[in-house]
C-alpha cells in the first residue's frame, strides 16, 4: 500500500512538472525572443517574386538561389556576408532565395536563418514548376543550385554554380556594377 | 622544304586537336545524339550495360543517389515508373554519379542497403570512375535521359513538374515523353529543367 502511494505521488509530481514545463517557457522573457523568429517571406509563384523584388531603380540586386539541404550553397553563404560589407555604402542589395520545402521550413529554413547571419532579405520560393521559371534566371541554367544572378535596371547576368571564395564573388559583382 | 611542310602539317593537326578539345568541352548529350553504352557495377555486385537488356524499346536512364532530398522525394516515383514501364519495354536504369568520399551516404554499401530496403526492382549502378555522368551531361540528381531502342537521346530533364508533392503533379513530363516515343512521335517538351543536387566530385 505504501509503495502504491509512493508511486502515485511520484507519478503525480512528474505529471505536474511536465505540465508546468511549457508554461514556464512561455513566461520566460528570454524564450519570448526565440519564439519571435525571423520568418521568411513565402512566395508561391515566380512572377510575384519578380514583381515584388526584382525591379529596383539604379540599384544592383545580388540574388542568390540556395537551400539548407544544398551543401555547396551553405558553404558559399559566408562569402556573401563578407562581400556585402564592402558594398554597405553603395547601391547594392542582397536577396537570398531559398528553395527549401514549404512543408518542412519549421525544421529547416526557420532555425537556419535564426542561427546564421544574412545581409539581406530571405525569401522562400515555393514555385515547384521550375521548368516554367528557369529561363528567367539564365538560358543555360538547368536547375542545379547554387546559382547567383545580378539584376540592375532589368539587366540580368548569372553565375552558374558556386563561388570558390569571396574574391570570385566580388569580381563577379564588380564586373556588373 | 619537305620537312618544313611536314612540320606545318603535324603542328596544324596538333593545334586542331588542342583547339577542338578546348572549344568543345564535353557538354553532354543533346536531343538526337546517340548515347554510348557503359559497363557499371550494380548493387548485385555484377557489371551491367544497356545492351544486356533484351527486347528493350527504350531506356529510362536516371542519374540519382541516396542522399539528395530531391532524389529521395522521387524515389517512390522512380520505383513506380520501372514497375509500369519495364513491362512495356522501357526499364529504369539508375546511376549514382556521386563520389562517396565526398558524400558517404552515397557509398556502394549504402546503395545496396537502400535498394534492398525499398525493393528497387531496377538496376542501381555506381559511376565509380565518374566518367559516365559527364559523357551524358548530367549535372544533378535526379536527372533523366530517355533513350529509344537505338540508344538515341529523346528526352532530357525532369520526371514531372512537382518534386515535393506527387499528388499535385500536373505535367508528367517523363511519362508523356515515353508515350510519345512509343507511338513514334517526338516528345513535347523534349527537354525540361528541374531542381536537384549538384553532382559531387572531388
Amino acid at each position: 500500500m505504501k509503495l502504491i502511494t509512493f508511486i502515485s505521488v511520484v507519478f503525480l509530481l512528474f505529471t505536474i512538472s511536465c505540465n508546468n514545463a511549457p508554461d514556464k517557457k512561455e513566461n520566460n522573457p528570454a524564450n519570448d525572443q526565440i519564439t519571435n523568429i525571423k520568418t521568411p517571406d513565402v512566395i508561391t509563384a515566380f512572377d510575384q517574386l519578380d514583381e515584388k523584388y526584382f525591379h529596383l531603380k539604379d540599384t544592383l540586386l545580388v540574388v542568390n538561389f540556395w537551400a539548407t539541404w544544398c551543401k555547396p550553397c551553405v558553404q558559399e553563404l559566408p562569402y556573401f556576408n563578407d562581400v556585402a560589407k564592402k558594398y554597405s555604402s553603395q547601391k547594392v542589395k542582397f536577396l537570398f532565395i531559398s528553395l527549401d520545402f514549404l512543408n518542412t521550413i519549421d525544421k529547416s529554413l526557420k532555425p537556419f536563418i535564426q542561427q546564421n547571419p544574412f545581409n539581406g532579405d530571405v525569401v522562400l520560393l515555393a514555385d515547384q514548376d521550375v521548368n516554367n521559371w528557369a529561363i528567367n534566371i539564365d538560358k543555360n541554367w538547368d536547375g542545379a543550385i547554387p546559382v547567383t544572378m545580378l539584376i540592375k535596371n532589368d539587366k540580368k547576368s548569372a553565375h552558374l554554380g558556386s563561388f570558390k571564395n569571396s574574391d570570385e564573388l566580388n569580381s563577379f559583382i564588380q564586373s556588373n556594377l | 622544304m619537305k620537312n618544313y611542310s611536314k612540320f606545318l602539317l603535324v603542328s596544324s593537326i596538333a593545334a586542331f586537336i588542342a583547339l577542338t578539345a578546348f572549344v568543345s568541352p564535353p557538354n553532354g548529350y543533346k536531343i538526337g545524339d546517340k548515347a554510348a553504352d557503359f559497363s557499371l557495377k550494380g548493387v548485385d555486385g555484377k557489371m551491367h550495360s544497356l545492351s544486356e537488356i533484351k527486347n528493350a524499346k527504350g531506356y529510362i536512364v536516371i542519374f540519382t543517389c541516396n542522399h539528395c532530398p530531391y532524389a529521395k522525394m522521387y524515389e517512390d516515383r522512380i520505383i513506380a515508373l520501372h514497375k509500369k514501364y519495364s513491362k512495356l519495354g522501357y526499364p529504369v536504369v539508375a546511376i549514382n554519379p556521386n563520389d562517396p568520399e565526398v558524400v558517404p551516404e552515397d557509398s556502394f554499401e549504402e546503395m545496396k542497403t537502400r535498394s534492398k530496403e525499398k525493393n528497387f526492382g531496377f538496376n542501381y549502378l555506381i559511376d565509380e570512375k565518374q566518367t559516365v555522368f559527364p559523357q551524358y551531361g548530367a549535372t544533378k540528381t535526379p536527372h533523366v535521359f530517355l533513350l529509344d531502342k537505338n540508344k538515341v537521346v529523346r528526352y532530357i530533364g525532369a520526371i514531372d513538374d512537382n518534386a515535393q508533392s506527387s499528388a499535385e503533379v500536373k505535367k508528367k513530363y517523363l511519362e508523356l515523353a515515353i508515350e510519345a516515343i512509343d507511338k513514334g512521335k517526338k516528345p513535347n517538351p523534349e527537354t525540361t529543367k528541374a531542381l536537384g543536387c549538384s553532382i559531387k566530385t572531388k
